[in-house]
């Protein structure tokens, strides 16, 4: 478990009991038709401030804060702003009154630059200025605050992770006196969260209010003053993060206790086969440079091998590679003993090869689509389930919608009505929606990369049950994670990726590593990624 | 003068309402939004243009009375519904032509075939118009030809490197990240631009009319406001692009007078077709060149419900 900074923590809170209130809420309400997301809650947040909002997957905390941003207009109930009437008609009028919003779903524009993201729609940019002029003065912004970013690279080519440092540094550069981070650790490495609750830190103390968002109870007792804990649209408490622990906060939050899961022994290898073989597979990512370097490895049946690594070392070209998703520059790709290499994203699907995505919103759902539609993209690919889910050329409405009504309680999804587009899920809701389907896919093989990302305790906690439970079942599972005690706890064997080759491969049945030698591993030689997987090693897990 | 000489010149008058409605279209699709009615948008246009300077005998406020006349045309039949009400926007673009076509013909019944007597007034280029033949092929317009010509030059310089630009086509591109996530005005801008759109598309059509047909006939404009569209696909979505398209098919659209004149043993009729099958032409080798991606804005088209 991370320690607690407990020392700026209080000194924050000391200042806040002195500040006035620089935002309040009182009686906030939003419907979605029938569905009351907001039902009344009020909420202070002091000048000087790192308040924490915390509550399960749809519980309404985006949708709270996208009325504050002005995105969202309430249905009832006041707002102020430094004791004045607040009440923005639209995200330009919250953010010229000084409100920041770094969203859940970043709302970037993916063909633009980093550069023009970081300017766009600033009043303050200059008026004129071409592609360079702007690349410099983004990079001694991104410099300033020690994210690494390169200004220049089209944001449609970015990791999640740094396209939400690139929404973040948005936000920062136009000067804010109220900042709201909807779930920003969600996507970033252990790092770049110290980076960013530094800048936090900042912020408060130049009397800046920050409303913060996270699943990461540790985080909130790292960086909060204070907690409102919202259930279903209403506040159920609010605390001094002095006065609270991970337990009490995830029974707020849940109404009742989450234990974390044991991984259990994996039986023994004699009775497990080969399900995926990847030998000497060498991938390029979008810029052409090499990020996977000749790696082999296999994945038996009956086993988690989990993938341990800093972001941005091949994880994700790799995963993107044994789903069919990225042609392999060479080597070979087994599933099932059949040869898989340069074969496409659907025959890996025919093979029973399953894929939670880094990116669940442009790579693993089509949002404007209805969940029903949403859920047959791939089954149709699959001879059973497309003859149960058509006949002849045509679909069958009520099978499918019956198929996708089975993977939203699979998956405990708040909705339970097919029709409703992906777009309108909450960004936790989406994710549970996508491992239920993706289990579905998954007859042999699943590939999770991030499984448990945006995803409350309660939830998180049962898709490692789930991963826990195929894996009994006899499927093969790679999973693909930053969280190392994500890796540690769930994995039977854990290989270290970096710079694109396979650093090490430990096995996890008995004792765990040690997370010096993981460290060891991740950083390579190189003493300063050292430092950084140090940093790394403290591990954030709910 | 020559014959190439005075081609050449009817050409690029013949394409300068091309290049103009394009440019307004171009700056519409650029914030997202698709016009396929600016057909009517240009008759609407000429008819008042030509109404205005037979009235007041000044050309000049004939062409700016039939701007201002596209830009309200287009804000009530196409911004009213696409941007305010939130609709798609192929239909109303529809709209927009047929309630064009219709009453440009009741606005200009008493006018029909009425030559406008006095022109526009012609430009000369200093330095330029003491020159042999190039004072004929370049030197002498009236200035919407100049004006048509620079636009194309100020729209892409104000889209690649200024701010307001940059938002613009950030409105296009993604609307909802441009609201929500950058700030930016999208309603309004939208407006603005569909206003601009109709103001360009109506003055390209009293160009038309009152400049280089020179009265106000039904249907004067015979599917320009279309290959105007087709111009602007044809660009790819860069303005100066628009100016090579535009002029090919001036120069396709008097080739009819041209064989009349020269006496071609080509029939006129089939002479007529030339810009259109030249339209398709162009279409269709621009969309079978190798290995370019389309530039399009990302949320051409599409339909957008606007929160607040
Ligand atoms: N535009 C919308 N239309 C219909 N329903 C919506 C819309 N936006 C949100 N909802 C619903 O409102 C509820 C609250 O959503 P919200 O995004 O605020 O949850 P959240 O607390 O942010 O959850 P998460 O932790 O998963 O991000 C959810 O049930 C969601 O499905
Ligand atoms: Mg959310």
């Amino acid at each position: 478990m991370r320690t607690i900074d407990t020392e700026s923590a209080s000194s924050i809170r000391e200042r806040a009991g002195e500040r006035a209130v620089k935002l309040q809420l009182e009686g906030i309400e939003k419907s979605f038709g029938l569905l009351a997301a907001v039902a009344g809650v009020d909420l202070d947040c002091y000048a000087g401030e790192v308040h924490a909002i915390l509550g399960e997957n749809g519980a309404g905390k985006s949708t709270l804060m996208k009325i504050v941003a002005g995105d969202l207009q309430p249905d009832a109930g006041h707002m102020w702003l430094d004791g004045e009437t607040y009440r923005p008609a639209s995200p330009k009028q919250a953010m010229r009154r000084g409100i920041g919003i770094v969203h859940q779903d970043h709302q970037l524009v993916s063909r633009f630059t980093v550069a023009e993201n970081l300017f766009l729609g600033w009043d303050g940019a200059d008026r004129v200025g071409g592609p360079r002029s702007l690349a410099e003065q983004a990079s001694a912004i991104v410099d300033r605050y020690g994210f690494e970013l390169d200004p220049t690279s089209t944001v449609r080519d970015l990791s999640v992770g740094e396209q939400q440092r690139v929404a973040i540094l948005r936000a920062l550069v136009r000067g804010v006196s109220v900042l709201i981070l909807d779930e920003p650790t969600a996507t970033l490495t252990p790092q770049e969260v110290e980076v960013l609750f530094g800048v936090m830190r900042n912020l408060a103390t130049d009397g800046c209010a920050v409303l913060f968002i996270t699943h990461k109870l540790c985080e909130v007792l790292a960086i909060s003053a204070r907690v409102t804990v919202l259930r279903a649209g209403v506040r159920v408490a609010e605390l001094g993060a002095h006065e609270c622990d991970e337990r009490l906060l995830a029974r707020e939050m849940l109404g009742r206790d989450v234990e974390s899961p044991s991984k259990g022994d994996a039986p023994p290898r004699a009775v497990s086969e080969p399900i995926l073989q990847a030998s000497g597979v060498t991938v390029r990512d979008d810029r052409g440079s090499l990020a996977v370097d000749d790696v082999s490895f296999e994945v038996h049946s009956h086993e988690i091998v989990g993938i341990a690594g800093v972001a941005g070392n091949g994880q994700r070209e790799l995963s993107e590679a044994v789903t069919g998703v990225r042609r392999v520059a060479s080597g070979r790709v087994l599933v099932d003993g059949k040869e898989m290499t340069g074969e496409d994203a659907a025959s890996y699907v025919r093979a029973g090869v399953g894929h939670i995505p880094e990116d669940r919103l442009t790579a693993g759902m089509i949002l404007r689509e209805s969940i029903a539609n949403n859920s047959i993209l791939k089954m149709l690919h699959v001879e059973t389930d497309r003859s149960n889910l058509t006949r002849g050329p045509w679909l069958r409405r009520r099978e499918i919608d019956r198929f996708a009504r089975q993977l939203l309680v699979e998956g405990q999804v708040s909705t339970s009505d097919p029709k409703v587009k992906v777009a309108n899920l909450s960004g936790g809701n989406i994710q549970r929606f996508l491992v239920a389907r993706e289990l579905r896919a998954a007859s042999r093989l699943l590939v999770a990369v991030h499984p448990t990302r945006g995803l409350d305790v309660g939830a998180a906690d049962r898709v490692w049950r789930i991963l826990l439970r195929a894996r009994d079942e006899g499927i093969a599972v790679l999973l693909i994670s930053e969280d190392l005690d994500e890796v540690l706890s769930l994995s039977n064997r854990v290989l270290v990726l970096s710079a694109g080759r396979i650093a090490g491969e430990l096995d996890n049945t008995g004792a765990p590593p040690s997370r010096e030698h993981l460290g060891m591993l991740m950083g390579g030689v190189e003493q300063e990624a050292l430092v950084g997987s140090a940093a790394a090693l403290k591990g954030c897990g709910p | 003068m020559h014959t190439f000489e005075l081609y050449f010149a009817a050409a690029i008058l013949a394409g300068t309402p091309l290049l103009l409605a394009a440019t307004g279209e171009l700056l519409g699709e650029t914030v997202g939004l698709l016009n396929v009615g600016i057909e009517g948008v240009m008759l609407i246009g000429a008819v008042t243009g030509v109404v205005v300077t037979l009235h007041t005998n000044n050309a000049e406020l004939g062409l700016l009375v039939g701007a201002l006349a596209g830009a309200v045309f287009l804000l009530v039949f196409y911004a009213l519904p696409v941007v305010a009400l939130g609709t798609e926007q192929i239909l109303p673009g529809f709209g927009v032509w047929f309630v064009g076509l219709g009453l440009s013909q009741l606005i200009g019944v008493n006018y029909e075939n009425t030559p406008v007597s006095s022109g526009s007034t012609v430009v000369r280029l200093p330095g330029i118009d003491r020159i042999p033949v190039v004072k004929e092929l370049i030197g002498q317009y009236p200035w919407p030809v100049y004006l048509a010509f620079v636009l194309p030059f100020v729209v892409a310089w104000v889209l690649a490197r200024t701010r307001h630009g940059r938002n613009l086509r950030a409105i296009g591109e993604d609307p909802v990240a441009a609201s929500a996530g950058a700030g930016i005005a999208v309603r309004w801008w939208r407006t603005v631009y569909v206003a601009v759109n109709g103001l360009l598309g109506g003055f390209a059509g009293a160009v038309l009319a009152v400049i280089a047909v020179g009265e106000w006939g039904t249907d004067v404009t015979a599917g320009r406001g279309f290959i105007a569209l087709a111009v602007v696909i044809f660009s790819g979505w860069r303005s100066m692009r628009l100016i090579v398209g535009a002029y090919i098919i001036g120069a396709l659209l008097i080739l009819a007078d041209l064989g009349g004149a020269l006496s071609w043993p080509i029939p006129s009729e089939f002479l007529d077709m030339m810009p259109y099958i030249g339209a398709v032409a162009i279409l269709t080798v621009w969309a079978l060149r190798p290995g370019r991606r389309a530039a399009a804005p990302g949320s051409l088209g599409v339909r957008l419900k606007y929160s607040g």
